[in-house]
């Protein structure tokens, strides 16, 4: 039987069937919060039972490249392995064996699987950006951001802001700054070596 | 030009839920066969997809942070009038400093009142109830699930109000939903 039961956020209580669908406000049982909940068919969808897959009887039968007595059911969307209905994982209508479901979460290769990216334009950026304030800072900060943007100028970036604008800013910003740094050493070395002269 | 991948549903909103997650700022995305949850820090983006497919309920709980904004602004503003009249009086600087932090109150008091009632979103799947953090003004709330409705339930299995009210009616009922679902042969399937 399908899991039915729809709680309260609040409380967890669980809700009536009259509190469903409704097109106005009803109160919690519990904590007396007011809901509108709105429920679709998946609600009511049974999980499809698993299968440990089916064992190989015939000899020239193709096999699981895992499971060498088991019956191969598909091949690996990435690798091309064949797969029994334990080794299949499916994800978004595509199949994976569980190497390289792994494989492709690890390397970011599979990026449904992907929850979580760091953001090195962003570091870059303020880094160049935000020790302006104190502009002596800048002498450090500025080669770090070149460092961070240069070296992660390929890395994935924000999954909807996809664009490299952030990191040429920061390089022009921390280019900049050494380039005044530069000046500056340079100008104050020639002022005191035409004092000594 | 290429195609978007995601279009915006909502602007970054800041999250409040604790001190920690102050500097989070939460945003939705519409995907091609899922609703995707950003939390972002200033340096990460964390994710969370919800499929269409995998969507059972929306749920919106009515909350009181209108309220209690309300009433801390009205708190704040009685100080804040009592500076702008003194600076008024005493012109010049003192005159300005009053007027800013008079309209730092207004502001936003008048956008508080402006954007609407307070709510909180849920989405519930098989596997959890997660809260949307950037759907949490009732108008924009209603907006978006009015868009998001139509995706859900064109990816999911036809079901008619009668039907839907007849489930529910088992549920109330407790007796045991009897589901038959059609498999269709999948088609990368090996023929043995």
């Amino acid at each position: 039987m399908a899991s039915l039961a729809v709680q309260c956020p609040k409380c967890r209580m669980l809700l009536s069937a009259g509190a469903i669908n409704q097109p106005h406000w009803i109160p919690c049982p519990a904590c007396e919060s007011s809901l509108q909940v709105e429920v679709f068919p998946a609600l009511f969808r049974q999980l499809a039972a698993g299968s440990s897959g089916a064992l190989a009887v015939m000899d020239d039968e193709s096999t699981c490249f895992y499971h060498a007595n088991k019956q191969a059911v598909l091949p690996c969307h990435e690798c091309g392995r064949f797969l029994c209905a334990l080794c299949d994982c499916e994800l978004n209508g595509e199949h994976f064996c569980p190497a390289c479901l792994e494989k492709g979460r690890v390397t970011r290769k599979i990026k449904s699987l992907e929850n979580e990216r760091t953001l090195y334009d962003s570091i870059a950026l303020t880094l160049a950006v935000a020790p302006m304030l104190i502009f002596y800072f800048t002498l450090i900060t500025a080669p770090m951001s070149l460092y961070v943007a240069i070296r992660h100028w390929n890395a994935p970036r924000s999954i909807v802001h996809n664009t490299r604008f952030r990191y040429i800013l920061a390089v022009t910003f921390a280019s900049l700054e050494i380039i005044g740094w530069v000046a500056l050493f340079a100008y104050l070395y020639a002022a005191l070596s035409s004092r000594r002269g | 030009m290429a195609e978007k991948e995601y279009r915006r549903l909502t602007r970054p909103r800041l999250r409040y839920k604790g001190v920690a997650r102050a500097t989070t700022r939460s945003s939705l995305w519409l995907g091609k066969d899922h609703v995707l949850s950003i939390d972002a820090t200033n340096f990460t983006e964390r994710y969370r997809r919800f499929y269409f497919r995998d969507i059972q309920a929306i749920l919106i709980r009515r909350t009181k942070r209108r309220m209690t904004w309300n009433w801390i602004l009205l708190v704040l503003l009685i100080p804040a009038l009592f500076v702008e009249n003194a600076g008024r009086t005493a012109g010049g600087g003192p005159r300005i400093l009053g007027a800013i932090l008079l309209l730092s109150v207004v502001v936003p008091l008048i956008f508080n009142n402006v954007l609407g009632p307070t709510c909180a979103v849920y989405f519930r799947t098989a596997v959890q109830i997660e809260e949307v953090p950037s759907l949490s003004r009732m108008r924009r709330s209603r907006k978006t699930i009015e868009r998001l409705r139509p995706l859900i339930a064109s990816v999911q299995e036809t079901m008619g109000p009668d039907e839907m009210s007849l489930r529910i009616l088992a549920m109330q009922s407790g007796k045991p939903v009897s589901i038959e679902v059609q498999i269709e042969p999948d088609p990368n399937r090996i023929e043995i």
